[in-house]
């Protein structure tokens, strides 16, 4: 029997209408229902994430006027996204290359004052690359799917930086690039260089690239034990934990200064972290995860089936080039950078250093070398210098 | 009656405390008196000191700055001397082997028995390299604290300073200039006496890359700090010296006799140290001198074993 139906048979009840006045409360204090405080609770709290959501959905970074996929020997599709000035004036493109478990929009983050805006203001024709395994072209599948993070470090350099070299030639005409990479990104092109006689790379700027790992920290060390992951993940989730990190606020670093492996915070302009963790994080493939390891292991970088040392060929880089270190970088602390820059073969090469006891207005770490608060001055500018004197200006 | 407990426990401790702490300094009281005619030699020990340590005047800032180093040794059972050159300059030379080696013998003369290491700090440091390949020496060992070896690269430090003397600058008077100094030194140390005008002359033998040569052959063990934002003696003018010496002390390879120390949160210190605070900063008793402690600690056990 339904409650209604008892009401009616309640003469006491007066007959509900349509048009009935809702009875009002009568002004008593008294604690108000805790289950009505928690909804609203919690209502608030949705509705806040829905608009920060919204609000940084909304993030706009600089878009390039073309962008193109195109696709490897083996099948991966790369990004290539270029910013072509109103008038080319520089007789090399420029190919920008992120790190490990970046993309391609750090070099975004700081609009104008942007590496890569920079260059293009600069008469550069410049190219963004996206590397496999990155979403704009296509995540790959955890364990199905046409591709799989199932590559390796060996892969990028081999592949991945011929199809973008050759594609950036093809569309643009010219006969070599320049080639700037931040950290994995700047090694890829040493192993290129020193093990496959490429001859399409003009100048060489590597900006925090490690290649070999001397006397790791203990940070690092935390770091790298992380590779036994591989043993048993299909891929180490670095994206997805910074995108976790990122909206929930929470730090999923295991001590205190870990983060700053990657960035000195105090360096870096308000929220660009958050940016940083949410829009540019990637996923590390387990191959790629493993050779690291294998680098940190054996002290320097060795090919996924350590056959070949990288380390050794150094000598046969003959580009010009400039390799740039940051004072505070944990991760290709100066002492590394330094290594490399008397090991290559390059004639004409420079070390610079981004340190206040160099002139810049910080000690630099490893990220905020480009997207630092003061990283247009201390290291945009004089990265442009360089390769201005090797495109034309002095020629 | 039990809520004067806890305020009478913290009391009591509270006192313990500070009698610790006069009774440290009491027996910390620095004796100043000439080693030889170079030296002039601050001692710093407690009553029964079980082995010698040496520090050599750092001639880039007043020695007077190592006294709470000196005086976290001495309080750990080694007596502690400071070899001040008695007449610095300028020009501002440091002192050769022969001179090093006088001192050396003369303290062994004076404690013998006694295992006597050496310990280089600052620019100065390399002055102990010649040291490295000498068992007879009688050096327990050797540390390097922030003492930069390799400066034979395009805008090292050394370069860089040069450059600024040939402006017809001295250190001192660019950096007691608002916004004119490089922040390799902090204001308020330069302010404290730091002798800016001029780097020290290193003997021959000892620059550019041929001091590598001593780490190559070395027979001593050896002990390197150095600090993650030292722009005076950064860590790529370190590491040249680490890597041609060889084998490190790590977890995969405990039983080396070497060790280095870069101070930095990277190694779970509160902060990355720059050169002073290898020397001035306070967290240094626990991050720096107590590794250090540890590692002499071992090396005097080996030679008594």
């Amino acid at each position: 029997m339904s409650r209604r139906f008892k009401q009616q048979e309640n003469p006491a009840d007066p007959p509900e209408s349509p048009f009935s006045i809702p009875a009002q409360p009568l002004d008593i204090p008294g604690p108000k229902p805790l289950i009505f405080s928690v909804q609203r609770y919690f209502c608030g709290i949705f509705i806040l994430t829905v608009f920060v959501f919204t609000a940084n959905s909304c993030m706009t970074l600089p878009q390039g006027q073309e962008t193109y996929h195109p696709v490897t020997e083996d099948g991966f599709p790369l990004t290539l996204e270029r910013f072509k000035p109103g008038k080319i004036t520089k007789p090399y493109p420029v190919i920008l290359c992120h790190g490990l478990m970046a993309t391609r929009k750090y070099y975004k983050f700081n609009g104008e004052r942007s590496l890569a805006m920079a260059l293009q203001k600069e008469g550069y024709d410049v190219w963004l690359l996206d590397l496999r395994g990155r979403e704009d072209a296509g995540s790959p599948g955890y364990y199905f799917g046409e591709r799989t993070y199932s590559y390796n470090l060996d892969d990028y350099f081999k592949k991945d930086m011929d199809t973008a070299l050759s594609t950036v030639l093809a569309k643009t005409g010219k006969s070599g690039v320049n080639w700037i990479g931040h950290s994995m990104g700047g090694m890829v092109a040493y192993a290129r260089l020193g093990t496959m006689r490429e001859n399409r790379i003009k100048n060489l700027v590597t900006i925090g690239s490690p290649f070999l790992f001397t006397l790791p920290g203990e940070n690092f060390q935390i770091w790298n034990s992380g590779s036994s992951l591989t043993e048993y993940l299909p891929v180490i989730p670095t994206g997805c934990l910074g995108k976790i990190s990122s909206y929930s606020c929470v730090s999923l670093a295991p001590n205190a200064y870990f983060g700053e492996m990657l960035w000195y915070e105090p360096n870096l302009p308000d929220g660009m972290v958050r940016k940083a963790e949410r829009y540019a994080s990637n996923n590390i493939a387990t191959g790629v995860a493993k050779q690291f390891s294998d680098a940190v292991n054996h002290g320097g970088l060795r090919s996924a089936d350590q056959s070949v040392d990288y380390v050794e060929k150094l000598g046969n880089v003959k580009v010009p080039a400039m390799l740039v270190a940051g004072r505070r970088d944990h991760l290709a602390p100066a002492r590394v950078v330094r290594e490399i820059y008397e090991r290559i073969g390059s004639e004409d090469k420079s070390l610079y250093i981004a340190g206040r006891a160099e002139g810049s207005s910080a000690d630099y770490g490893h990220t905020d070398l480009f997207i630092g608060s003061g990283s247009y001055e201390d290291v945009v500018v004089p990265v442009i210098h360089w390769l201005n004197q090797r495109n034309g200006d002095n020629q | 009656m039990k809520r004067f407990i806890l305020p009478l426990i913290i009391s009591v401790l509270s006192l313990i405390s500070c009698l610790a702490s006069v009774k440290k300094s009491e027996f910390n009281v620095p004796q100043t008196a000439g080693i030889s005619h170079y030296f002039e030699v601050t001692e710093f020990t407690e009553k029964h000191p079980h082995s010698v340590l040496l520090i050599l005047d750092p001639l880039f800032f007043n020695p007077e700055a190592l006294q709470p180093m000196a005086s976290y040794f001495a309080s750990e059972g080694y007596r502690v001397l400071i070899l001040e050159v008695k007449d610095p300059g300028p020009p501002v030379t440091m002192p050769d082997e022969a001179q090093l080696t006088g001192a050396v013998e003369m303290v062994k003369r004076l404690y013998p028995g006694r295992p006597v290491f050496a310990m280089g700090v600052s620019l100065s440091g390399i002055a102990w390299a010649p040291f490295l390949e000498q068992n007879e020496s009688g050096l327990s060992g050797i540390i390097f604290n922030g003492t930069g070896f390799d400066y034979d690269y395009p805008g090292s430090f050394y370069n860089m300073v040069a450059g600024f003397k040939n402006e017809g600058t001295s250190l001192t008077e660019l950096c007691m200039t608002p916004g004119k100094c490089p922040s390799f030194v902090r204001p308020d140390l330069v302010s404290a006496g730091i002798r800016m005008e001029d780097l020290p002359l290193r003997p021959k033998g000892l620059t550019g890359k041929q001091i590598l040569n001593y780490f190559r052959t070395a027979k001593i063990p050896v002990a390197f700090v150095n600090g993650k934002i030292d722009g005076i003696a950064p860590e790529e003018t370190v590491y040249p010296a680490i890597r041609d010496l060889g084998s490190q002390k790590t977890e995969t390879n405990p039983q080396s006799r070497n060790f280095y120390l870069e101070a930095s949160t990277a190694n779970g210190m509160n902060t990355d140290y720059d050169h002073f605070d290898l020397f001035t900063s306070a967290d240094a008793e626990d991050e720096i001198y107590g590794p250090l402690e540890e590692w002499m600690n071992e090396r005097r056990a080996e030679n008594e074993n």
